[in-house]
């Protein structure tokens, strides 16, 4: 996989760097268009880790069995739009037969953060699996991301190696996360999906007819802004 | 589409066609909708339901100029409200010279209820008068030469493209603001909360983007076309 500079988050030796975090609906959704695009043109996109600090933005909540909030800090127009939020995630996941629960709180991924910086330098096959395993078991409300034994299983089960990911994830793998995280404000980053194209930042997979543009050369007129149209 | 032509009912909202589409005048997102919206529209033979949506002053505060060169705070809220702001206004700014427009961004919050009015008297008018009330207020406020706020010159706009201008001001001076407050509080009622947004097949979507899945919606069922509403 390719080098990360965590002092420079647009830099890669990749075509397009991929910025992600496990939690994110709209990261799930994107996923497979982005592996699509891999495949495409044959190249290899430099994934990252975006850790979003929600509570910072968007309140905080948890809630319980059926959805009833149980506590929480958000004001009604926050409630709007993370509402909103999941009613367009989930819509677009049935589409693609994807599974997407609402999460009952708002959980730390940086565990499954430093999983995918640790599943960077491994066979690219395991790599995929662990996403996929990642975000199809999270939004099933089947993984605990926020625990670290849990994303060590998860490695092993993509078929990653896990000999020194505990001592990665206490050491190397914390400090290149928490670096990483320290520079994305400063660098314009603020959500995920983020794609860096050309050294310009595009955040969300509207974006994703854009990059396929770039890939296949540019001929002709950039494309607007598009979700996916590959409906049943 | 005058008043009676009636077609679609979404809780207390009346609609004309099955394409309807919320836009503020003061919001880019909207502007950068406009075009591909028309498109869509043309291409299915449909009529856009243009109307209003007035985005309250803190849910769109991003959209005026921002300082480029501020250094960002300490505080993570108001940094990530910085860092967004700042990518959401270069975003709408590639994707406005990509459509070809000019897009110069009001320095302070504007009150675009005179152009929400209008664009409900608009409605009352036959189409497609509220397609190029909708094109030319757009165009004009967002290269700065139009006052929303001065009810002269939005009458002066609706004069130039051959309507009634004094048909607007009677209209903006008496049953103009209930009607802006009824249809304000029924689009609050089904949670528009931001704009451009779509309400098609039942549902909202917001932001150009769904534009391919708002298509299928409008293709997949039995559509009428704008030759079979005259």
């Amino acid at each position: 996989m390719h080098k990360i500079d965590p002092s420079d988050p647009l830099c890669s030796d990749a075509p397009v760097i991929v910025y992600t975090d496990i939690k994110s609906p709209y990261a799930f959704l994107a996923k497979d268009l982005t592996y699509a695009l891999e495949d495409k043109y044959g190249v290899l996109f430099d994934w990252r880790p975006l850790t979003l600090d929600i509570p910072s933005y968007l309140g905080n909540a948890k809630a319980g069995e059926g959805g009833k909030v149980l506590e929480g800090d958000r004001s009604p127009r926050q409630w709007a739009w993370v509402k909103y939020a999941y009613h367009d995630a989930k819509r677009y996941a049935s589409l693609r037969g994807l599974t997407l629960l609402g999460p009952r709180q708002i959980w730390d991924s940086s565990p499954a953060s430093i999983g995918l910086l640790w599943m960077r330098d491994q066979d690219r096959a395991a790599f995929r699996k662990y996403l996929d395993l990642a975000f199809e078991r999270f939004f099933k409300r089947e993984l605990t991301i926020d625990a670290p034994m849990e994303i060590e299983k998860l490695i092993v089960e993509a078929g990653g190696e896990p000999e020194g990911f505990a001592e990665y994830f206490e050491g190397e793998g914390h400090r290149i996360h928490d670096a990483l995280q320290a520079a994305l404000h400063p660098a314009g980053f603020y959500g995920v999906p983020s794609f860096v194209i050309g050294g310009e930042i595009y955040f969300g997979r509207e974006h994703l007819p854009y990059l396929d543009w770039y890939l296949s050369g540019q001929d002709g007129p950039a494309p607007d802004i598009a979700y996916e149209a590959s409906l049943p | 589409m005058s008043e009676g032509r009636k077609l679609y009912e979404v809780g207390e909202l009346e609609l004309a066609s099955p394409l309807a589409v919320f836009v503020d005048v003061k919001s880019a997102n909207s502007f950068l909708a406009i075009k591909p919206t028309q498109a869509l529209a043309d291409e299915l033979g449909l009529h856009v339901d243009w109307r209003p949506y007035v985005m309250k002053d803190s849910a769109y505060a991003v959209y005026t100029e921002q300082p480029r060169d501020e250094p960002l705070p300490e505080d993570v809220a108001k940094r990530h409200a910085m860092v967004r702001a700042r990518y959401i206004i270069a975003d709408q700014d590639r994707y406005a010279k990509q459509q070809g427009l000019t897009l110069i961004r009001p320095t302070r919050t504007v009150d675009s209820d005179l152009f929400a009015m209008g664009l409900l008297w608009a409605r009352k008018q036959p189409p497609p008068f509220a397609d190029r009330y909708v094109s030319a207020s757009f165009e004009r406020f967002w290269r700065q030469e139009l006052d929303i706020e001065s009810i002269d010159d939005m009458a002066s706009l609706i004069q130039e493209l051959n309507e009634d201008a004094e048909g607007f001001t009677l209209y903006v001076l008496n049953a103009g603001p209930g009607d802006l407050e009824t249809n304000q509080k029924a689009l609050d009622d089904i949670n528009v909360i931001d704009t451009p947004t779509y309400l098609v097949a039942d549902d909202i979507f917001i932001g150009r983007q769904h534009l391919p899945l708002i298509k299928w919606h409008l293709t997949r069922g039995s559509v009428e076309s704008k030759h079979n509403h005259h």
